[in-house]
């Protein structure tokens, strides 16, 4: 638990968390960070299992006051109840080698395994059935669905193993996972889509004729959208070993453009095909992408 | 193009490393793991074209600023084609021509023109190489040597530069020219230099002294040595400068109480109409003093008057306001004031027409008359007589001959009237005596030969009275023989002597073969008459013209009777020192004027004062000239010019050797440096491992 100190927001910066130990440890300071910064948050549930009271704000429905409590202690409680769902969420993240770039002190892939591994945690806690799958150039390893607890650990665990793979080929494994996950869900995409944008939403527009809710997380590192390098270097392409010697000065300008556009291509083609499109660098504090989450949590209820 | 420091060029060596640095820093790119090379790939090809070519530009930059270093620490010269018509470490006379003609008397802020143009001449003289031999020549309208051809010891300023003073004189360049050329043309070297500090005032310019385009000396026969000549203008701010140029003094006799009238003559240079005092002293005392309105460049003459209270020789001076050049501000003059002379006229009856010319009725003139008959006068009334007139009307009696000859003898003048009846009296006082002949004429008139102009009895005959003069006729004059030539003044159209003068101990007799009459012909009836008898009275026969004075350097001949010694004091000087000069056959001495202006005071017999001024003519004309047209006024093809000024030395070893052109080298390499940093800060910063 964060120290009563400290605010529950810095634990929620990907430097501070990707310091700890375990997984799970992890998962559960961001998320229970993230519900603590939201405080008197529309988020949880009102279903049949009680959570917890809360005081009543005006404005606030009436519907849910504790009566008793009121009788009791002339005070307006508002009886809380964990929400009850039967989502099955998907959570598909890429481990491409274009994956294990980082200008900062945390990779593209360790922020997404982070990420996964809190919507993890705030999945299994509202009783969705959770799966993952890690891809490269093909599907790697598949942790299939549930939504007991102890799911969760076997989820951490594998993301806590994930390492970076070979080239990133994100249709085909797009399209296998369309095919391979029967019941309609939500699926969460965590990936820096380094691939033909028209394959990729090919790809997620599969998942949408299956009749999936898509969340997108594009996750970037700064440097990959400023290119803000000094001096002449020498590129080296991670995923194909690739070099190219350039005057980064001089192409910036140039480079910047052509990522902006592509960003913003994807953007508007996810929007065309209803999927929740999120750019995220790596420097992004993780609620950010838990609020982008909830959000489209929210919207399928 | 020449080096200095040769021995820097080894270190062109280092313009290798550059060249090492750019090699060795193509393989120090380094790698950067980047997630996808996407996006970069289509800036790829511009991106390396770019790369390289700033690597080429930083590769030529860098060694080009190196290559500039070491050149200018090889202190290259650019050779410029005067100095290449000398070659280096040629022995060579350099002659320095300092102007010092009153014009560079010109005053500036603290101090003269000449200050600044000696200071350039210093200046030049620092400049020069040991193995320069100097020579430096003051000139002005003449040339004085102060250093002759030394090779040693002039780096200490010659005493006789740091005496120098703007002399009184004009100016002439091409003669001071000349000199040099003489001076390097004598020297043993085969080479010469002139340097010419002067204001190239355009007066100074009289004539081009070289052959036009043709800058060498002639040595010997068909022998030339390279010869460059070097202008320094040292030109003055422009100002007003007002001068009196002139003074113009009565010629005629001047009696005491008399009313004089000088005309003072007044030239401005200023661009418009000024309006100076002008002041007229004589004998030390302010007389008059008036504003003369003076219109631009011209000239205005002024007549002042004043009365000559005393007889003798008085000075006097005209001056106007001070203003820059102060050597033409003020002239000098002097004027002979005389007594009445005392005139005793001896004739044996009525000579009227002489009585009326020497005494004119309704006329204060300068002549106190006593008109006498041969038997009427004693020898004691000589004793208060300057000149006795023998006139006509009867014979002389021969016995007056010897008083008249003593009275000549002790100072005085006799002027004789030879006509008929006077012939032995005239032959009894005359110093030629028997020897001279008198023949009567036949029946007839006779005509005068037209006498010289200018000579002393004639000098107020203009050129028409001269003419006039020589179409009268005469009638009874003798035929006269035995005078020496150089006694006759004027004669007659058959070659006999009309006039002549005759020295007689300290005086004089002037004989005139003719009838002061109206029978000896029209001469009576002539307006020449008048003016002739009372010339032969009252002129001094042989005198030089007016008493204007002389020019500073210039001479002024004076009359002397043989065996009369002279002596002359000039300006500032107590001694009396002898005549320079004696030309019998003028019968005159000439007396150098001297160097500066004031009063010479010249004793032949009798004392003569003369003033001595500066020639203003053209001198105080200020009109300047550039280096260039001074140079095409003086023939010069070839010639280095620069101001005189503090970068004088610098311009003229510019001249003479080249231009160093280490600083533009340095500069250059400077900005090439400065260049290479923009082009590597613009490139990414330095560090960026191209090794920078």
């Amino acid at each position: 638990m964060p120290d009563a100190t400290t605010p529950a927001g810095d634990f929620l910066l990907p430097e501070v968390v990707s310091r700890l130990a375990g997984m799970d440890l992890r998962a559960r300071l961001i998320v229970e960070g993230f519900i603590a910064g939201l405080h008197r948050s529309p988020y949880h549930g009102f279903s049949v299992e009680f959570a917890e009271y809360r005081q009543y704000n005006a404005g606030e429905s009436a519907r849910n006051i504790d009566w008793k409590i009121f009788a009791k202690t002339d005070r307006y409680y508002l009886k809380m109840f964990e929400d009850e769902t039967n989502l099955r969420g998907t959570l598909l993240l890429d481990r491409s080698a274009s994956m294990d770039f980082s200008s900062g002190p945390v990779t593209k892939l360790r922020y997404g395994a982070l990420l996964c591994a809190a919507l993890s945690y705030l999945m299994i806690r509202q009783r969705d059935a959770v799966g993952l799958a890690v891809f490269d150039e093909r599907i790697g390893e598949i942790v299939p669905h549930r939504s007991v607890r102890g799911h969760l650990f076997h989820l951490l665990r594998t993301l806590e193993r994930v390492q970076a793979g070979r080239r990133t080929r994100i249709s085909p494994a797009l399209h296998e996972m369309a095919e391979r996950i029967v019941r309609r869900g939500l699926v969460v995409v965590v990936s820096d889509l380094m691939d033909d944008p028209a394959e990729v939403i090919t790809g997620l527009k599969h998942f949408r004729h299956r009749g999936h809710e898509i969340v997108v997380f594009h996750l970037l590192d700064p440097l990959e959208l400023s290119l803000d390098i000094g001096g002449e270097v020498a590129f080296v392409d991670r995923e194909t070993g690739e070099r190219l010697r350039a005057q980064p000065w001089f192409v910036r300008g140039e480079y910047r453009r052509s990522v902006r556009e592509w960003t913003r291509w994807l953007g508007e083609r996810c929007l065309e095909n209803a999927v929740d499109y999120t750019l995220i660098t790596t420097n992004t504090p993780f609620d950010q992408a838990l609020v982008a989450y909830l959000g489209k949590r929210g919207r399928m209820r | 193009m020449n080096l200095l420091n040769p021995v820097f060029l080894f270190a062109l060596a280092a313009a290798a490393l550059p060249l090492l640095i750019h090699l060795l820093s193509r393989r120090r790119v380094p790698e950067f793991p980047f997630s996808s090379l996407r996006f970069l790939r289509r800036s790829d090809r511009r991106s390396m074209r770019r790369i390289t070519l700033r690597r080429l530009l930083l590769l030529v930059m860098r060694t080009a600023a190196v290559v500039l270093v070491v050149l200018a620490f090889a202190r290259p010269v650019v050779e410029g084609r005067l100095a290449s018509l000398i070659p280096a470490q040629t022995p060579r006379l350099v002659v320095v021509l300092l102007d010092r003609s009153y014009s560079m008397g010109v005053r500036e802020s603290g101090g003269t023109l000449f200050d600044r143009a000696r200071e350039a001449a210093l200046e030049i003289l620092s400049g020069l190489g040991p193995q320069d031999e100097v020579a430096v020549v003051l000139f002005d309208e003449a040339q004085e040597l102060i250093l002759a051809a030394e090779r040693t010891g002039w780096a200490v300023t010659p005493q006789a530069l740091s005496d120098a003073r703007p002399s009184w004189r004009g100016t002439d360049i091409g003669a001071a020219l000349e000199y040099a050329r003489g001076l390097i043309a004598g020297s043993r070297h085969g080479a010469g230099e002139i340097f010419l500090v002067s204001d190239l005032q355009r007066s100074g310019m009289r004539g081009p002294r070289g052959e036009k385009g043709m800058p060498a000396a002639e040595v010997g026969p068909g022998a030339e040595v390279p010869l460059r000549v070097f202008l320094v203008p040292v030109a003055p701010d422009p100002g007003v400068n007002v001068a009196v140029v002139g003074v113009r003094v009565p010629r005629a006799a001047v009696h005491r109480g008399e009313m004089v009238a000088v005309r003072a003559v007044l030239r401005s240079s200023a661009p418009g109409d000024v309006t100076v005092p002008v002041r007229v002293e004589v004998d030390g005392r302010r007389i008059v003093e008036q504003q003369i309105d003076l219109p631009p460049g011209a000239e205005v003459s002024e007549e002042f008057r004043f009365e000559a209270e005393r007889s003798g020789w008085i000075r006097g001076s005209v001056s106007c306001r001070e203003d820059r050049l102060p050597a033409d501000d003020s002239r000098r003059f002097t004027i002979a004031v005389r007594e009445r002379a005392r005139v005793l006229l001896l004739s044996g009856g009525d000579v009227f027409y002489l009585e009326q010319a020497l005494e004119p009725e309704g006329a204060e003139g300068d002549i106190a008359l006593d008109a006498r008959l041969w038997s009427g006068y004693e020898s004691a009334d000589l004793r208060d007589v300057d000149v006795v007139v023998a006139g006509s009307a009867g014979a002389a009696p021969r016995r007056d001959a010897p008083i008249l000859r003593r009275f000549a003898e002790t100072g005085g003048r006799v002027v004789v009237f030879v006509a008929p009846g006077l012939e032995e009296f005239a032959a009894a006082l005359s110093a030629h005596g028997p020897g001279i002949e008198f023949r009567p004429r036949d029946e007839g008139f006779l005509e005068p030969r037209r006498p010289p102009a200018g000579s002393g009895l004639f000098l107020p005959f203009g050129r028409e009275d001269l003419d006039g003069f020589s179409r009268l006729r005469l009638r009874g004059a003798p035929t006269i023989s035995g005078i020496p030539a150089r006694e006759v003044l004027a004669r007659l159209s058959d070659g006999s002597p009309l006039v002549w003068r005759e020295e007689i101990g300290a005086g004089e007799a002037i004989f005139v073969a003719a009838d002061p009459d109206a029978e000896g012909g029209n001469l009576v009836l002539s307006p020449y008459f008048l003016p002739l008898v009372q010339q032969l009275v009252l002129a001094r026969i042989g005198e030089a013209a007016g008493t204007e004075g002389a020019l500073v350097g210039g001479s002024i001949s004076i009359p002397v009777r043989d065996g009369e010694d002279c002596s002359v004091r000039r300006p500032g000087e107590e001694l009396y020192r002898p005549a320079a000069r004696r030309d019998d056959a003028s019968g005159t001495v000439v007396v150098p004027a001297g160097g500066e202006p004031g009063f010479l005071v010249v004793s032949c017999g009798e004392e003569w004062e003369i003033a001595v001024n500066p020639d203003c003519r053209r001198e105080s004309i200020l009109e300047y000239m550039s280096a260039d047209e001074a140079a095409d006024s003086l023939g010069l093809s070839e010639y280095g010019a620069a101001p005189a000024g503090p970068g004088i030395a610098a311009a003229v070893r510019e001249a003479r050797e080249g231009k160093e052109i280490a600083g533009m080298l340095a500069a250059a390499a400077l900005l090439l440096l400065a260049g290479e940093l923009a082009v590597a800060q613009f490139g990414g910063g330095r560090g960026d491992g191209d090794g920078a």
